[in-house]
């Protein structure tokens, strides 16, 4: 091999180191970018991974609670008939009035379901409290979304309560 | 071990000739200049070099070069002693003797185009170290177009080798070898020679004319040439151009080697790189694997999660209406403030109501407003509305506050 042939050799090894070298750390680059993705995801999935962990035990209680205490559904006529028969029940206990009973649909939560009730209540305040008081429990598994009170103006004595009763079931397993 | 073939280029009469060393025996080589490439031995031509015999008495030998060189300077040859490649001081006695006979040899022209060219690596030496000399014997040949003689010592070393002015056999080629004996004998050195031989080449070679045989006090004999031998001795001659040659080419190299060096740099950095995020990417290819093993536990637990999320207003006291009824009734004064509506839901509470002044209006804003029971809501109050009898009339509007439920969280009920 020529002394030029050397050099011409020499610049087409330079070219080629040179090119395979930046074609090489592109490819780098580009590898370097989507494991950085890919451990940003994993560090996140850990982190909730962790913290879920962490409380394995008390969310694992919690549910066996539920399970265990939470009233099977059986029907939805059943489901509000319940809801209606502790309203009343509860209300007799009280002396108040319940002049106002409107079921409505009932509302759909993963592995749950509810019986939606609208009530019109009328009584005094002290035995309205206690009535709901009493109404709404943790065993109860009953919810008032919405809830307003105002002054009856038929007598002054009196409050007026228009609620939403919600009572959630748990739903058989599928 | 197998001896490796050696190519040879010599001067010989009609110019330079191709000799092999096949197997130990030297045979003749290929005629033709371009298969010569990677010749191993070249022999400079007499007449390319000049051969300057000296003696010096009483000189340690470590300094004998040293000496030599400052006589070569004193002859005028400071420019061709200039290049170590350039001249060679050959000792013909024994090293450790201090006065002992020395022959400097000094390149004083190049070698033809071809012949650099097939010597990129070859060896450089005298041509004389190419013949067999004997004791006692100066020895004569015909190499270039002319006559070169060469003076032995008493081993058969060369003592002097030099090319002749005369180009033949003639009574002027005597009396040219009478003077080289005679400043031989002026410079201190006189070789015991008893005859001198001509190594012939050919037939018209053999014969010795009477005027050059007349003109000698020694005996002439002819011998016919035998194949060259290989030098005993290495020698540092190396012409100009192979020097500039072997330079250019080394500084080649050493571009090469950077390069290589570089690239090597180059690609143990990029596979560090590339192996430190490969073993980035196993690990967490594994991480996620066994993330992916807990995929079912995480799940339970999200579920179980998500189900007492959804029942948290059922399942935490301090969120029900009549809690909220009964923190609000707290902060009701004895007198001077009537709730004319109360709305109450999980996103939000609305409070209507009159004031007997506008001072218990006031007040009654600033003690809802820092109530620890509403610190998950987060209150709009605006200043109550003063009516024309005095009374004034206000609505408090709550939402729930970013940070609100760490107090219901600490509160809930898990187990009844």
């Amino acid at each position: 091999m020529t002394a030029s042939e050397q050099r011409l050799a020499l610049a087409l090894g330079v070219i080629l180191i040179g090119g395979g070298a930046f074609m090489g750390l592109t490819k780098l680059k580009a590898w370097k970018q989507r494991v950085d993705s890919v451990a940003s995801d994993v560090t996140t999935r850990r982190a909730e991974a962790d913290e879920l962990l962490a409380k394995q035990d008390f969310w694992e209680q919690r549910s066996s609670w539920l399970g265990e205490k939470q009233p099977p559904f059986t029907k939805p006529g059943e489901a509000i008939t319940n809801v209606l028969s502790i309203v009343d029940e509860l209300a007799g206990k009280h002396g108040i009035s319940v002049p106002g009973k409107q079921p409505n649909e009932a509302g759909e939560r993963a592995g749950m379901t509810s019986a939606v009730v609208t009530l019109r209540v009328v009584g005094e305040m002290k035995p309205v409290m206690n009535w709901l008081y009493e109404l709404q429990q943790p065993g109860s598994f009953i919810v008032v979304p919405a809830m307003t009170i105002t002054p009856n103006e038929e007598d002054t004595a009196k409050i007026e309560v228009n609620m939403r009763v919600e009572k959630w079931f748990r739903l058989p397993p599928t | 071990m197998k001896p490796t073939d050696e190519l040879l280029l010599i001067p010989h009469e009609e110019g330079f000739r191709a000799w092999r060393t096949k197997a130990g025996q030297m045979q003749p080589g290929e005629p033709e200049a371009k298969s010569w490439r990677g010749a191993e031995w070249v022999a400079l031509p007499a007449r390319s070099t000049v051969s300057v015999p000296m003696r010096f008495q009483g000189v340690e030998g470590a300094r004998r070069d040293s000496a030599a060189q400052l006589e070569l300077e004193a002859a005028g040859f400071s420019n061709e002693t200039s290049d170590s490649n350039n001249f060679e001081i050959v000792v013909t006695g024994a090293p450790e003797e201090r006065d002992q006979p020395i022959s400097a040899i000094i390149q004083v022209s190049s070698l033809p185009a071809s012949i650099l060219e097939a010597s990129d690596d070859a060896r450089f030496a005298p041509s004389v170290a190419f013949h067999q000399l004997q004791p006692g014997e100066a020895l004569m040949w015909y190499e270039a177009g002319g006559l070169v003689i060469a003076i032995p010592n008493e081993q058969g070393s060369p003592l002097h080798c030099q090319a002749l002015a005369a180009r033949a056999l003639d009574a002027d080629a005597a009396a040219e070898i009478r003077c080289i004996f005679a400043a031989l004998e002026l410079a201190g050195i006189s070789p015991d020679l008893q005859s001198i031989c001509l190594s012939s080449t050919n037939e018209s070679e053999d014969i010795v004319p009477l005027s050059f045989e007349n003109g000698l006090d020694l005996p002439v004999s002819v011998r016919r040439a035998g194949p060259p031998i290989l030098p005993s001795q290495t020698s540092r001659l190396v012409p100009a151009p192979v020097v500039q040659l072997r330079h250019e080419r080394q500084q080649r190299r050493m571009v090469m080697m950077g390069v290589a060096a570089f690239t090597f740099v180059l690609i143990a950095a990029l596979g560090a790189f590339a192996a430190r995020v490969m073993m980035r990417e196993r690990q967490l290819v594994a991480e996620s694997q066994r993330l992916d093993a807990l995929e079912p536990d995480l799940a339970a637990i999200r579920d179980a999660k998500a189900s007492w999320e959804d029942l948290r207003p059922a399942l935490t006291p301090n969120q029900y209406p009549v809690e909220s009824i009964y923190q609000l009734i707290l902060l009701l004064p004895p007198e001077g403030i009537r709730v004319t509506r109360l709305e109450l839901k999980l996103d939000g509470i609305v409070i209507d109501g009159e004031a007997s002044s506008l001072g218990h209006g006031i007040e009654f804003r600033d003690k809802l407003v820092a109530s620890p029971a509403f610190n998950r809501w987060q209150w709009e109050f605006p200043s109550p509305t003063s009516l024309p009898d005095g009374r004034a009339t206000f609505r408090a509007e709550a939402r729930p506050h970013d940070a609100a439920g760490e107090d219901g969280l600490t509160q809930e009920v898990t187990s009844l």
